[in-house]
């Protein structure tokens, strides 16, 4: 029995060990990437005319596209920032996705609403429409009454009232800056790739000064969780994504800011109404559109078009947000488990859908059984004691590393926190972040594949405080 | 062992790795918030000055005391400041008092240098800086670089020309280089153009009809999107085009210039096999006001293409009590389900600003 315990254990060692060498390998790699991507892009963007792109009569026009599902707290002045965007040409549609709350009556008193009947071109499927409004102050506004269909069915009945040739879709809790459209469009008129889609970043309103849709002063949210958030966001947006972009593989864009063609979305049929994580499954179908087409486009990251979201600060609607985050991802691989280690999608195939798998979905589980494995197998006397410490801390310096990075990514390229203060913060909560947050994230992300195997997919109550004044 | 020794090396290794960059940025934050207030108090002083001598030409005998920055940051508000003011410049005046102070703090000579260096970003911020200050000394240098093969340096010459009046240059090259360039760089081109000078109309008209295909369909463009009434002859040649893709475009710059010698002939034109073609020529017929048109516009209504509707409903819209009569009726009696649809559209939409133009 004893002889098969250490047999068991050094297995299991020796995988958490090979695990922990791939997955750092990965994430060394990106941020190699995240870097060059940074320099080459801040080396650009000081030479860009963005005066000459927003009188430009090809700029396009676009659509942006905001479903709300009981926004009643941030509805009102998270429109108006999207009604006062820097942009030639545009169009607002809020569709209420069947909210229970006062969101519609909130728009409609807001904007000074009426009823329209209106002409639509029907390219997606989606529930029936019950209403459809126009702003007698702001013309560019409409707002479209639905019955509940979830958020990627809000988006197709969005698309399908867009009368432009591009969208963004954006979070009603979010606030665009008044030059996020006109950044993230700029490579899609550029030309010189054929751009299908692309993502700004999103970066955390809670501790913001915020008036009117406009933020007035960037700051870290009080309470400690809110900081923790804004390193993830940072370590996800400037590491991840700008990694993936730059080897033209990037499979996220976030559901809070993203632009996309409109005719490749309709091409592959909308978003998926079926999954909770529609914004990662589009981005898989369009990826594969592209694969399967042959066809030479490209899905970037922009690092500087930046949307304001809040964040929960509640440790329950946070544990909500988080499993939902990961039961889409699952679904999302689940639906397109033919193209992991497949040749035929080649960067796609072989690093980016393996690494959402092994990293991203399995990354938190592992760590949490590691640990428990641990754990006994340090009450068993199977594993080595100072190579348990040791990898210990291993992990935890190299999981700070990768935090401090993103922080140092930030400061080093668009040092959006201005205070020196802001800063320090922002270190010492990447060197905390490894002590508890962490590993309740994995806990919570392990809890995910308990509620997929139940069938329990719901969104919960996200409580929103309204970060704008 | 050994792996141990590496880890242990390495997660050393790492942390002062961390240790210096955190410590050298600090140190970079602080600085530059010091430099900022020292930075914001100087322009703020040094604005009014240098508007009263942009504007009116006060102090010009004070401006090498004045203006003259004896340091380095300093110079870099000065020059921040004249960027600022070269996006409103309204007089040759203006720009030749910008010129001045630039030859006074050096700026020309150092702009020359960067124009020449191996870098081509380096080269881009000059050009850029050039282009915005007006120095044509500097344009015979800015045009070799129109053939680089970097966007961004390629773009920011092709912008620098323009803003120094010199946009003909532009249209010469797209002449001569025109099979060596992609498409999205002429297009890009023909964006600069739009804003450009007039200078570059003359070159365009002159050589319409002897260029390549694509650069007609690009001179036609640019052309109506200026307004060029002088082009209306040469334009409308292209109505009776046997391809397609040129009476397109002569009907979208007909439209845009909002004239035409051959009213009969584009109304006839709403009744083409191709839906492309009865909405430019709706485009036409709504800004060039051809009201002989309007019993045509009201069978389109019920046309089969979207697009074609929803133009002749707001071509209509536009010709005043007649269409509108027309519209209210269609839009509760028209036999024609999407027709009905589309003149209670365009009503409704009338009332909250959103008919398009």
């Amino acid at each position: 029995m004893n002889g098969f315990i250490n047999w068991f254990f050094y297995l299991f060692d020796s995988f958490i060990f090979v695990y922990v060498i791939v997955v750092d390998s990965i994430y060394l790699l990106l941020f190699v990437l995240s870097i060059r991507a940074l320099m080459n892009y801040r080396k650009g963007i000081s030479l860009k005319e963005y005066d000459e792109i927003s009188t430009s009569q090809l700029t396009p026009p676009v659509t942006i596209i905001v479903p709300a599902y009981n926004e009643e707290v941030t509805i009102e002045k998270s429109t108006l920032s999207f009604l006062n965007m820097n942009y030639p040409e545009y169009e607002v549609i809020v569709v209420n996705d069947g909210s229970k709350d006062t969101t519609l009556e909130k728009l409609i008193a807001y904007y000074n609403m009426v009823a329209v009947d209106q002409a639509v071109r029907q390219q997606l499927p989606c529930q029936q429409i019950k209403g459809i409004y126009r702003s007698v102050d702001y013309p560019l506004l409409m707002v479209i009454d639905k019955e509940n269909g979830g958020k990627a069915d809000a988006l197709n009945a969005g698309i399908n009232f867009s009368q432009y040739p591009y969208y963004c879709g954006v979070d009603a809790d979010s606030i665009l800056e008044q030059d996020a459209l006109l950044k993230s469009i700029r490579p899609f008129i550029e030309g010189a790739d054929n751009v299908i889609a692309c993502g700004g970043i999103v970066r955390i309103a809670n501790g913001c000064t915020i008036r009117d849709g406009r933020v007035l002063g960037i700051g870290l949210p009080q309470k400690a969780i809110g900081i923790f958030q804004v390193i993830e966001y940072l370590r996800s947006f400037l590491m991840g994504r700008l990694g993936f972009s730059s080897l033209n593989n990037l499979l996220i864009i976030s559901g809070a800011f993203g632009i996309f063609r409109k005719q490749d979305v309709i091409a592959v049929g909308g978003y998926n109404t079926a999954t909770v994580g529609e914004d990662m499954e589009l981005v898989v179908r369009l990826q594969k559109y592209l694969y399967e087409t042959n066809t030479k486009a490209k899905v970037l990251f922009v690092p500087d078009p930046v949307c304001w979201t809040e964040v929960p600060e509640d440790i329950s609607v946070l544990y909500r947000q988080r499993t939902r985050w990961q039961i889409g991802l699952l679904e999302c691989l689940l639906l397109h488990r033919k193209t992991i280690f497949n040749p035929k999608y080649k960067i796609m195939g072989l690093l980016a859908m393996p690494y959402f798998l092994i990293v991203e979905l399995l990354g938190p589980t592992i760590e949490l059984i590691g640990f428990i494995f641990l754990i006994i197998g340090l009450y068993l006397g199977v594993v080595n004691l100072s190579f348990a410490v040791f990898f210990l801390i291993a992990t935890i310096v190299f999981g700070m590393f990768l935090s401090i990075s993103a922080v140092l990514l930030e400061e080093f390229s668009f040092r959006r926190y201005p205070r020196v203060s802001d800063l320090l913060k922002l270190a010492l909560y990447s060197v905390l972040e490894n002590f508890w947050y962490r590993q309740i994230n994995a806990v919570w992300r392990t809890w995910a594949f308990i509620r997929f195997l139940r069938n329990d997919k719901a969104w919960g109550k996200m409580t929103r405080q309204g970060v704008s004044q | 062992m050994f792996i141990i020794y590496l880890f242990t090396v390495s997660i050393i290794y790492f942390f002062f790795l961390i240790l210096s960059i955190l410590s050298y940025l600090l140190i970079r934050k602080v600085l530059i918030i010091i430099h900022s207030k020292r930075k914001n108090s100087y322009y703020q002083s040094m604005y009014p000055k240098l508007s009263q001598y942009i504007t009116n030409g006060e102090n010009e005998h004070n401006l090498h005391r004045s203006f003259q920055p004896t340091e380095n940051w300093k110079r870099e508000v000065v020059i921040g400041i004249l960027y600022q003011f070269c996006s409103t410049l309204n007089s040759d005046d203006e720009v030749d008092r910008i010129g001045k102070i630039i030859q006074s703090i050096g700026l020309d000579q150092e702009l020359a240098k960067k124009l020449k260096d191996p870098r081509w970003w380096t080269v881009v911020e000059a050009t850029n800086r050039v282009g915005k200050f007006r120095l044509r000394e500097l344009s015979d240098v800015i045009v070799e670089n129109l053939n680089s093969p970097e966007y961004d340096l390629w773009i920011a010459s092709a912008r620098a020309l323009s803003l120094m009046n010199k946009s003909e240059l532009l249209v010469n090259f797209l002449l001569e280089k025109e099979t060596e360039l992609p498409n999205w760089s002429i297009i890009r081109m023909s964006d600069i153009l739009v804003h450009g000078g007039d200078e570059s109309i003359d070159p365009m008209i002159r050589h319409l009809s002897q260029a390549s295909p694509l650069l007609q369909g690009l001179f036609i463009d640019i052309l109506g999107k200026k307004k060029v009434i002088t082009a209306i002859p040469a334009i409308e040649t292209y109505l009776f085009h046997e391809d397609e893709k040129f009476r397109l475009k002569a009907l979208k710059a007909i439209g845009d210039i909002g004239l035409t010698n051959h009213e009969e002939y584009v109304i006839s034109l709403l009744h083409s096999s191709s839906w492309a073609e009865r909405l430019n020529t709706i485009h036409a017929v709504r800004n060039c006001a051809i009201h002989e048109a309007t019993q045509y516009l009201c069978e389109l209504v019920s046309d089969s293409n979207w697009w074609v509707r929803l133009r002749a409903a707001e071509a209509l819209f536009s010709f005043g009590t007649k269409g509108k009569e027309y519209l209210t009726w269609a839009s509760v009696y028209h036999q024609d389900r999407f027709a009905r649809d589309m003149a209670k559209k365009v009503l409704q939409n009338s009332k909250f600003g959103v008919i398009s133009s």
